[in-house]
């Protein structure tokens, strides 16, 4: 038991990045209907910009302000100079526009920073916490505290602004959004910064764990996608949930079975579940964003 | 035994019961006209007997054959064909290949025969040219057989979707709203085609909203309403029921 | 086409001609090798086979190497292992890949537009994880080796040319049976279906096989190319069968044009040029550069392209031909404007 409760505690630290990286999925979706390619490409994004900054010299808070900005900005940019030109062609050509544009990020990140994973230390140094039997390194609380924190602040934004539930709008109707004067070019442009902007935080937390490299935009990705699914795309909450359970399972995989077999587990978790139930694990469960 | 025999069909859409218990009757030779006011059912009642949606209760029969939830292709296969409400061309194709894909049904050269150009291709290429040939002159497109059909004016689209589902050469045709769209004139013209296709031995089955083209050119009227059958009859007989009259108050007979 | 019957062999003969004349061009740009010239080739004939599914069947794959890799192993491991006649692993490389796509086809049939690309591309990635990780089968990381070079009867293919105008050859028979399959009953059944399944299925169309079908059609371009490349490298590693080049394959029949079938050559050339371009500009700019960088290039063409020639190359080289062909006011592909009667409001 204390086994399995130190995979969990190994696991929730990669699941919450999972869930953050499938919030972005689940808001660009219902927002637009496009799966964004390259959404784990702003985690990546981030991710190096923030070492770079700190390899510089500059101080912590600083860096990872700047980074996370960074990438909310390629998130705009993304919507504005690939995006909006091309919305009047069909979904899948937009998904494989979005393919281009990963592809595109990933071999500028290539010859920006090259091959080698960098990385910096933990927000706080120290030994892993004892909870429960099981060894949980700080950095994973971090990445879990800001997961909660940014959760909250989420909910916060689509039940109680204004911005925030005319994209829940969006998500549920678009025309009848669109009658009531709420832009969807508009709201298309806030879900992809604000997607990005919540993988570039993921990215930066990550850091520490798992290092930072060029080609990380990948598999986070579609692990972050395997999450959204596995909500259903169509709660944040619910990619975050799934984001978590995926990350369990795989820990659980790399302990008792092997490490090669990791990649694999998200890889056939994405295939099973498009397969069996693409509607979600929370299916029956309602569909509100909160 | 008629040729095609609904009976007691329902279907739920979630809390909605869009068909209840509904039957009717098609005959060869004869064009039966389904009325009703919008949301009545009839696009489902195509559906159903089509194959796109499986009814919750009840039978379609093909010549006494059960055909109730048969997959889309096979009720095709069978000699059904039918025309959508809001067109289904195929992208760049031309008319004359609507014309071929659609005699699908009546022809067999596999995957390998196509690509290594075997006889059974040349022969049926052959066989398909002549047939369509016929039927592209008969609905007035021989003059623009090899334009992309989605390049026409509408009605001659609407056209290029009838010739696709006469193709096949079938027994019952289910046509949806085939003049929607289209001028009296033209409308009348396809009320007068509806009309040769019995005489040639064909069930017609349409979905009409055109009630000139209902009055003039069917021989029984069946009218839904939320689902429910409230008359059916000839036309005449149906023009001047009661309860239809009620049912089209604050609908606009076109 | 209208031509007599004389018109295809020459039209073919061409093809193969244009084939035979790339070797000394590419001997004359200082960058392109004859061994891009073998890429070349073995990519466009497996393109080909993504862009039937995708063009024609508007299906998309991003898992489309997987195939490539099926077809390679089996050439790998019956050759080298067990020494079967080549042709023979061939076909056996064909068949397993044919059988892959139609159970894929079988399982994901019902799945639209964004769920069928993750679908495949999650498929793509878990056969690679399975290949990397069945050590004892396939060498695992490490690959395989030792395949024999394609030796047919007296015909040995043990250089870059030879092997070149095989391949090209196999592109051009490739090409000759795409066309036939389009002009012929199962190919309109094809693009009817990847126009409307609805409509599709309203004339008698299978549509759950006839999906299957073109993913094992496709899957067998891919292996046949998969099983010449093993003989070209004679080594076989899983890096040839993951994402990269699952997706420089969709970059291949995009840019190139998936309507067209003159889509994947053309495609595999640009592609080509980019690769060799991009690595010999690219150092002169960012010093100490390594890796694969010319994926910066795959995706700059995928979006420029998208955006601004969506049908491809072909799709544009046609365009160009229909514009020119109006402009010289030759016969018209669009019909007259209608009647003012006819224009009804809706």
């Amino acid at each position: 038991m204390s086994e399995f409760l130190q995979f969990v505690a190994s696991g929730v630290g990669q699941g919450a990045i999972y869930g953050l990286v499938g919030v972005g999925f689940v808001i660009v979706y219902n927002v637009t209907g496009i799966i964004n390619f390259a959404q784990g490409h702003y985690l990546m994004l981030s991710a190096l910009t923030a070492v770079s900054l700190r390899e510089a010299g500059v101080p912590a808070v600083p860096a990872l302000l700047v980074a996370m900005v960074a990438a909310a900005l390629a998130g705009l940019v993304t919507d504005r100079l690939v995006i909006n030109p091309a919305r009047r062609h069909s979904t899948l050509t937009l998904i494989i526009l979005t393919v281009g544009l990963a592809i595109a990020v990933e071999g500028l990140a290539l010859l920006i920073w090259g091959v080698n994973p960098r990385r910096y230390g933990p927000f706080t140094a120290g030994p892993p916490l004892e909870i429960g039997g099981a060894a949980v390194s700080r950095q994973t609380l971090w990445v879990l505290g800001v997961t909660l924190a940014l959760a909250l602040a989420l909910w916060w934004f689509f039940q109680r602004t204004v911005v925030g539930k005319a994209m829940q709008a969006c998500a549920m109707n678009r025309e009848a959004a669109r009658l009531q004067a709420i832009n969807p070019a508009q709201m298309s442009m806030y879900a992809f910064t604000m997607a990005a902007a919540v993988a570039g935080v993921a990215g930066v937390v990550l850091v520490p764990i798992t290092s930072a490299y060029y080609d990380m935009g990948v598999p986070f990705g579609l692990k972050g996608f395997t999450a959204a699914v596995m909500g259903g795309l169509v709660s944040p909450f619910g990619a975050l949930a799934g984001g978590l359970l995926l990350g369990v399972a795989e820990a659980v995989a790399v302990g008792y079975v092997s490490s090669a077999m990791a990649e694999g587990v998200a890889f056939a978790v994405l295939a099973l579940m498009l397969v069996l139930r693409p509607e979600g694990l929370l299916a029956r469960v309602r569909t509100r964003w909160a | 035994m008629s040729l095609l025999q609904v009976e007691n069909v329902s279907v739920q859409f979630g809390g909605l019961r869009a068909l209840d218990k509904v039957s009717l009757r098609a005959e060869p030779g004869q064009v039966t006209a389904l009325i009703g006011p919008n949301g009545a059912g009839k696009t489902t009642l195509l559906n159903v007997i089509s194959g796109l949606i499986r009814p919750a209760a009840g039978r379609v029969y093909l010549r006494g054959r059960d055909i109730t939830g048969w997959p889309p292709h096979r009720v095709a296969r069978l000699g059904i064909a039918r025309t959508f409400q809001n067109l289904q061309l195929f992208g760049q194709m031309t008319v004359r290949e609507h014309l071929l894909v659609g005699r699908y049904r009546l022809t067999h050269t596999s995957l390998l025969e196509a690509m290594l150009r075997l006889p059974r291709h040349f022969r049926e290429e052959r066989e398909a040219r002549a047939a369509t040939d016929g039927l592209l002159a008969r609905l007035g497109l021989a003059d623009v057989a090899e334009w992309p059909a989605t390049s026409l004016p509408y009605g001659k689209q609407r056209l290029v979707e009838l010739g696709r589902a006469l193709a096949s050469e079938p027994v019952l045709l289910l046509l949806d709203e085939p003049t929607a769209g289209l001028s009296g004139a033209e409308a009348a013209d396809v009320g007068q085609m509806l009309r040769q296709l019995a005489g040639d031995g064909l069930a017609v089955l349409l979905v009409e909203h055109h009630m000139d083209v209902v009055m003039s050119c069917s021989d029984w009227v069946v009218v839904l309403d939320h689902g429910v059958v409230i008359a059916q009859g000839p036309p005449a007989q149906v023009q001047s029921d009661p309860q239809v009259i009620e049912a089209y108050l604050g609908e606009e007979a076109a | 086409m209208g031509l007599r019957w004389w018109g295809p062999w020459f039209l073919w003969g061409g093809v193969f001609g244009i084939g035979v004349l790339l070797v000394p061009l590419a001997d004359a740009l200082p960058f392109l090798t004859r061994a891009n010239l073998v890429v070349m080739a073995l990519h466009a004939i497996a393109a080909m086979g993504l862009t039937l599914v995708m063009g024609f069947a508007g299906q998309v794959s991003l898992g489309h190497a997987a195939f490539y890799g099926v077809g390679a192993y089996a050439t790998a491991l019956l050759t080298a292992k067990a020494d079967w006649h080549p042709l023979l692993a061939m076909a056996a490389g064909a068949i397993m890949a044919a059988v892959l796509a139609a159970l894929l086809g079988r399982i994901v049939f019902r799945l639209r537009g964004h769920f069928l690309a993750m679908a495949t591309l999650a498929f793509g990635l878990v056969f690679y994880v399975v290949v990397r990780s069945w050590d004892s089968l396939t060498g695992g990381n490490q690959g395989t080796g030792g395949i024999p070079d394609l030796a047919l009867g007296r015909l040995r293919f043990d250089t870059d040319t030879s092997m070149y105008l095989l391949a090209w050859g196999v592109l051009t028979v490739g090409l000759i049976a795409a066309r036939n399959l389009l002009t012929s009953r199962p190919g309109r059944a094809l693009v009817a279906m990847g126009a409307s399944e609805v409509a599709a299925a309203s004339v008698g169309i299978d549509v759950a096989r006839t999906k299957m079908a073109v993913f094992a059609l496709g899957a067998i371009y891919a292996a046949v190319s998969g099983s010449l490349y093993a003989h070209y490298v004679t080594y076989v590693s899983p890096e040839s069968f993951g994402l990269l080049p699952s997706l420089r394959f969709l970059v291949i029949s995009t840019v190139g044009g998936v309507e067209s079938v003159w889509g994947a050559p053309l495609g595999s050339a640009v592609v080509v040029l980019l690769t060799e371009g991009t690595r010999e500009l690219v150092p002169k700019f960012v010093s100490g550069a390594t890796g694969s960088y010319e994926i910066v290039a795959y995706g700059l063409a995928l979006v420029l392209v998208l955006l601004f020639l969506p049908r491809g190359l072909a799709g544009g080289i046609v365009a160009l031909a229909h514009w020119g062909a109006e402009w010289l006011g030759g016969r018209q592909r669009r019909a007259p404007a209608p009647a003012l009667e006819e224009v009804e409001l809706r």
